[in-house]
């Protein structure tokens, strides 16, 4: 139908091919082309019998007509029970469309998982078909146990290992090995003499290392999702609540190892050490924690019902106020750091900064014990006025993300400037002011031309005139459409905006047809298409 | 060693047939390296290695995904491979998550390489460094490593990196995880700016955009997963106590046709027990887990790939990229915590599109991370039935080698009176014994408790072509005279 078309045109607005071009060698190979870009993306195919199937393109095959097979077929006209690949013969196939119109983003797993939801449901006890023999515990009788002794001396197995099955191997013979020896030698203890704090690198080293509250899955196999919370809170609507609390709590803790006896205590000391370091850096925070001003006296029942503790706070506010004596605050003497201690300077640094910008996280080898629980009330946390509620931080968040970005901030509704001639000096969006695109005006604005088209549009003339602006509108549209771009809405054509310098003519208004409405517009679809005679 | 492996001809699913039809002649190999390839037993590309293979051969960067199993490493392997020139810098570096993983990867490009002269170093923690420094003194062409010990090199310039023009790293997704997403920066730096660079891998939880941004250039993406699980593999799951674990395990062991089981524990403590008291019941049991010296984790893995030993009891160490064919039964007896451990876990069965089954033992404690997993994969875990069909897991010339095993006729009747007793309300819950068809041979490891039970056939093993398992192999559990247990307890 359209074989005449150029390539790029033919891109654009689809293509259809017919007996004749197919005898074309050259024209084959382009259809050649085509199909195999196409293949790896989802495509909908007509057959003779008008079905219209949607899969997955896996594979083609062009001679002697164009067949195709579908990965996890769709038959969109009517329900249908399909097998896994559809295989659509040449002599059925009609019509093929393919949707080029976007590169998808490589998926991640969980893009990639389409089913439906899997409920919560109740599980199925297993019953043993005996009863427990009570001997068949998972019980440490604390003896040492060699695996490859006692599987030698039960199942006769010899265990064996030979590196060059790996690698290479080494020349031992070569006339210069002893001073390649002392040369590595050399540098192998430089190495491993170098400092790192990189778990990772430690392990390679082969230095000993604690690593408690780390297992085997956060190490090898699983890959740590935690801290992408705020991301994700920023990249969706809906900010990050208990859910993802829930799945905090499971990398640290995990119902297995709890259960398990040896490891058991390990884990909670891990999980203790974790909360303790926590609630030193917030005890050290109170302790060092000054407001800058004195107290206000209205404030002081609200802190505090009890007379000495306002008392209290007075004090403590005083003495803040106080050239600091350069010693950490006496408040804060019950705690001792358990992290390497800072030098002089750091520690200066530290009191300088009033608050401590680090939370002073365990080695693992902590031995604070105390385990008083330091109470700090929102209020001295954040300032009496700054406690976050849930909505002002759902406020800021929605804030944080709208605020920077460019493209978003400009997709919020702002105010329309109306040109100087407009009559309405009421500033109002410019979505009242017109509208959508719509067959029948629907706003009510507050000029005194409740419907100034319906005026405009009384005469002939005009008619033809805004008729053939419309045209042009919608045909610059439809080729931004092909470009990707966003359209760009008629009311921003120039035609639709009074010369400044005449007296005001009311804009036009014609009733769209629907297929110019953006809303309702799809991008043409590309085509491959095949006749049969 | 030279023949031409023998055809394996067991069932395979469409993760490993559905291809566009190519051959590896097709992609314009090295003669030699198209030899090495057709004696490890390939017989034609899997539709990943379709996919990589000929853009990695034009030098483009290259991000791809693929399911467990199906023949990632030969895509990236063979490419390296083919780009060896005849010098003496290293060519192409792969970087893994674990050590074991390490070695299987070099494995896999030294067999495939055999008659390309090319030199393949591995080099990770727990080796003596010494020994890898002087190994570099003579020419490397493929360094494979985990990126710790790579690293102390590179920045020693004992590796020369600077002519390096393949960065590979299997496993992506961990390589590009917290622990060693810096390592793995830093060795970049190492690297010419020019480099090709090919990042695979079964799971992509988190999105890896930004690393692609900043190191890849324009990278060809290859996702034709429309699902994350296997085919191949069925997945149950036993809602036990948790003291009731062992007994369960046992009950399983006594059931199921294992060829060969990994058993995944979460904590390092557990697995030694475990595979104590797996030996203990009389199978033979070989564990791993990180805190082992790496002699010992080298032999039990060179042991248990090569089939001499049934059980294999481990941390999470072996879950990533561990190949062994002869695995077609994975239980969990502990469940993991993240979706991506338990999908690599049990595609440790089921390699290359064959069948499998995994089996998790779940407490009341762990539903919700079952939940959890089952929502992020898209896949419902099923009860256990009383009676797992063989046709699931075992294929079919398995089964009649079954016929042949020695012992049988000695267990057979109290098996059947014990599960008789125990479910009488279930009679098509007894476990398919097979039925001993024709006179049994002479069973002489009856009479030498000390001879192996497995006969070491596959200690030939070249990794890639599957061999019948030999006749003793097959068939669960393995019947010892010495067994501590009378066969009645279970």
């Amino acid at each position: 139908m359209k074989g005449t078309q150029q390539p790029s045109s033919r891109k654009q607005n689809g293509h259809r091919n017919n007996n004749k071009q197919r005898q074309d060698s050259k024209n084959d190979d382009k259809l050649i082309h085509l199909i195999s870009k196409c293949v790896g993306k989802i495509v909908i195919a007509t057959t003779l019998d008008g079905n219209q199937y949607k899969g997955l393109l896996i594979s083609n095959n062009l001679q002697p007509n164009l067949s195709v097979i579908l990965n996890k077929p769709q038959n969109l006209t009517k329900d249908e029970k399909l097998p896994d690949n559809l295989v659509i013969y040449g002599k059925d196939l009609v019509d093929l469309e393919v949707d080029l119109s976007k590169k998808p983003e490589f998926k991640i797993d969980e893009e990639i998982t389409t089913s439906t939801k899997i409920k919560e449901r109740e599980l199925t006890k297993w019953i043993p078909d005996e009863p427990i023999d009570n001997n068949l515990l998972l019980e440490d009788d604390g003896s040492n146990w060699d695996q490859f002794a006692s599987n030698e001396e039960k199942f006769g197995i010899k265990s064996t290992f030979d590196e060059h099955l790996y690698t290479t191997k080494i020349d031992k013979n070569a006339p210069d090995y002893q001073q390649r020896l002392e040369r590595a030698n050399k540098i192998a203890k430089e190495i491993e003499s170098q400092q790192t704090t990189d778990l990772h690198m430690l392990e390679e080293r082969g230095l000993i290392i604690d690593d408690s509250g780390i297992d085997e899955e956060d190490k090898y196999s699983g890959v740590d999702r935690r801290g992408n919370e705020l991301l994700a809170a920023l990249k969706n609507t809906t900010i990050a609540q208990d859910k993802q609390v829930h799945k905090n709590d499971y990398n640290l803790v995990d119902p297995a190892i709890v259960s398990s006896s040896k490891e058991n205590s390990k884990k909670l000391d891990y999980y203790r050490l974790n909360s303790q370091s926590e609630i030193n850096s917030f005890k050290q925070f109170s302790a060092n924690f000054k407001i800058p001003h004195k107290v206000p006296a209205d404030l002081l029942p609200i802190l505090s019902k009890n007379v000495d503790k306002q008392k209290e706070i007075i004090n403590k506010n005083q003495t803040q106020q106080q050239p600091k004596n350069n010693k950490y605050n006496i408040k804060a003497a019950s705690f001792t750091p358990t992290f390497t201690p800072l030098s002089p300077q750091q520690q200066q640094q530290l009191q300088q900064q009033q608050q401590p910008t680090s939370r002073t996280f365990s080695n693992g080898s902590s031995s604070t014990s105390s385990s008083k629980r330091y109470h700090i009330t929102s209020q001295d946390f954040f300032g009496i006025d700054k406690i976050p509620t849930k909505e002002k931080q759902q406020d800021k968040i929605k804030k944080f993300k709208t605020g920077f970005s460019f493209v978003s901030s400009g997709s919020q509704e702002l105010t329309f400037q109306t040109p100087p001639t407009w009559d309405s000096t009421i500033e109002e969006s410019y979505s009242k002011l017109f509208p959508k695109f719509a067959p029948i005006p629907t706003f009510s604005s507050p000029t005194q031309y409740k419907y100034p088209m319906a005026a405009a549009a009384a005469t002939q003339q005009q008619a033809a005139a805004i008729a053939a602006a419309q045209m042009q509108a919608a045909q610059v549209q439809a080729m931004m459409y092909q470009q990707q771009f966003q359209p760009q809405p008629y009311y921003q054509q120039p035609q639709f905006y009074p010369n400044p310098n005449t007296s005001f003519i009311p804009p036009p208004i014609i009733p769209y047809p629907n297929q110019f409405n953006p809303q309702h517009q799809q991008q043409p679809p590309k085509r491959f298409s095949k006749r049969n005679n | 060693m030279s023949k031409i492996a023998k055809k394996d001809t067991r069932p395979k699913t469409t993760d490993v047939t559905l291809t566009k039809g190519s051959t590896f002649e097709d992609f314009g190999l090295k003669r030699d390296l198209l030899l090495g390839i057709f004696e490890a037993g390939f017989e034609k590309p899997s539709p990943i290695q379709e996919e990589v293979i000929p853009i990695a051969l034009t030098g483009r960067d290259i991000l791809a995904r693929a399911k467990n199993g199906t023949g990632k490493t030969g895509s990236f392997v063979i490419p390296a491979l083919q780009q060896v020139k005849n010098s003496n810098e290293i060519q192409s570096l792969i970087l893994v998550p674990t050590r074991e993983l390490a070695l299987q990867t070099a494995q896999v490009v030294k067999t495939l390489g055999k008659h390309l002269n090319v030199q393949v170093m591995v080099s990770t923690g727990g080796t003596s460094l010494r020994d890898d420094i002087v190994r570099l003194h003579d020419p490397v062409h493929i360094l494979v490593g985990t990126p710790g010990r790579i690293l102390d090199l590179a920045s020693r310039n004992v590796a020369d990196l600077s002519n390096c023009g393949l960065f590979i790293m299997d496993e992506a997704d961990k390589m590009l995880s917290r622990e060693f997403e810096r390592i793995v920066d830093q060795i970049l730096q190492f690297l010419p700016q020019n480099h090709q660079s090919i990042l695979v891998s079964a799971t992509f939880p988190l999105s890896v955009k930004n690393f692609l941004e900043k190191n890849l250039k324009k990278p060809f993406e290859v996702n034709l997963m429309n699902e994350l699980t296997l085919k191949g593999i069925s997945q149950y799951y036993a809602f036990v106590e948790e003291k009731q674990k062992l007994h369960c395990l046992n009950t399983l062991f006594s059931k199921l046709q294992i060829n060969q089981a990994i058993i995944f524990c979460n904590s390092t403590n557990r697995v030694e027990l475990l595979a104590k008291k797996i030996t203990e019941l009389g199978y033979s049991c070989y564990y791993s887990h990180a805190r082992m010296p790496q002699k010992d984790r080298n032999k039990v893995f060179q042991d248990f790939r090569a089939g001499k030993v049934r059980n294999l009891v481990c941390s999470d160490l072996l879950t990533r990229g561990i190949d062994i064919q002869a695995v077609n039964v994975v239980i969990n007896f502990d469940f993991p915590k993240t979706a991506e451990t338990y999908l690599h876990r049990i595609g440790r069965s089921g390699r290359f599109g064959h069948l499998g089954l995994a089996i998790n033992l779940i407490n009341y404690q762990d539903r919700y991370s079952v939940y959890k997993i089952e929502q992020e994969l898209g896949t419902e875990i099923k009860p256990i039935p009383a009676t797992i069909d063989k046709s699931l897991y075992v294929a079919p010339n398995d089964e009649g080698a079954e016929i042949s095993q020695p012992q049988q006729p000695v267990q057979k009747p109290a098996q059947t009176q014990q599960t008789q007793q125990s479910q009488p309300q279930q009679p098509q819950s007894q476990p398919q014994q097979p039925q001993p068809q024709q006179p049994q041979p002479q069973p002489q490891s009856q009479q030498q408790p000390n001879q192996p039970q497995f006969q070491p056939q596959f200690q030939q093993f070249n990794h890639y072509q599957y061999q019948q398992p030999p006749s003793q192999f097959s068939g669960h559990p393995p019947q010892f005279p010495n067994q501590q247990y009378p066969p009645g307890q279970f």
